[in-house]
């Protein structure tokens, strides 16, 4: 029989999976709305996917989506406070989000059938 | 002062959290550019102290430690994006330092690792060393070149010695040159799929 911890673990496994496939999803949908810069990102994302992330992690993250041209970025001096990295999607990464979109919606709507019976 | 210790705090303790914590995000970045190294450093400190700003209750100390503890220490993710960055090396017309130090830091993951860059680096070798061969042709016409032994094994470089055979001529620059950049751009290629596909 299962205990009570190993269906938590077995949980948060799958949790922490599907928030680790799902966060270039995420990112993508957000900068999509607005160009936004790393710490208003990471905020954005949290506010979503739930506070326990450590927000350093994604750094490494959005070099790899600049790297593969999926978003772009520039460096702004603002007028009080250090200057931030703003971050856009490219036309790459609209076209990667479109395809990621029609994706998830083949997949919700296969369990919500599954579900229904 | 350096970038790590730019910003001022009133409080020494603050002022020593974030010194250190900057100059441990400087050690983990070592091996790359100072382009690159003070952009990661920018994005941080722009990032922490926004953190910092918004955290309104307790001391500087106490705000910045929790700024920090939300960020996550340098170990858990700057060593990533290092790594993301030096991947930039992979990318032809970039920097050469960044490769070898991407290449080094991938030797010492495994034994397949150390594998890989053993060959890419040896790789990276040839490619420089067909380049040169196609350049030296211009100069020596006579000695360098694809030259066969008496006994038929193919060799190529610089002789000085008649009973050597000559055989591709000038065709050695166009072929060398083209054989250089092919090799260059498949082994990029290998180098991004291979650290990527290693990364995860």
């Amino acid at each position: 029989m299962v205990g009570n911890d190993d269906l938590n673990e077995q949980f948060e496994k799958w949790r922490l999976q599907l928030r680790k496939g799902v966060l270039l999803y995420m990112v993508l949908a957000l900068l999509n709305r607005e160009e936004m810069y790393g710490y208003a990102l990471i905020s954005a994302l949290s506010e979503k996917m739930g506070a326990d992330m450590a927000e350093g992690t994604i750094y490494p993250l959005l070099n790899r989506m600049v790297r593969s041209g999926i978003v772009t970025f520039d460096w702004r001096i603002m007028e009080s406070g250090p200057a931030r990295k703003y971050y856009q999607i490219s036309e790459t990464g609209r076209e990667l989000l479109e395809r990621m979109h029609d994706h998830w919606q083949s997949v919700s709507t296969g369990l919500q059938e599954l579900e229904d019976g | 002062m350096g970038d790590a210790e730019n910003t001022t705090f009133t409080q020494n303790e603050a002022q020593t959290t974030w010194s250190e914590y900057m100059r441990n995000v400087e050690g983990l970045c070592g091996s790359l550019g100072e382009r690159q190294k003070a952009d990661i450093l920018a994005e941080l400190k722009a990032h922490l102290l926004e953190s910092y700003i918004q955290l309104d209750e307790g001391d500087e100390a106490s705000r910045l430690s929790a700024a920090i503890a939300k960020l996550g220490e340098p170990e858990d993710f700057v060593p990533h994006w290092v790594e993301e960055r030096l991947l930039e090396g992979a990318q032809p017309g970039s920097s050469t330092r960044n490769l070898y130090y991407l290449l080094r830091s991938n030797a010492f993951k495994g034994v397949q690792q150390f594998a890989f860059s053993l060959i890419v680096g040896f790789g990276y070798m040839m490619t420089f060393y067909f380049f040169i061969m196609a350049v030296m042709k211009v100069f020596f016409p006579e000695n360098v070149g694809l030259h066969l032994t008496p006994s038929g094994i193919p060799f190529l470089g610089y002789v000085d010695a008649d009973e050597f055979r000559e055989v591709l001529g000038y065709w050695l620059i166009p072929i060398g040159l083209a054989t250089a950049i092919s090799l260059q751009l498949f082994l990029n290629y290998l180098v991004g799929r291979w650290v990527t596909h290693f990364r995860r």
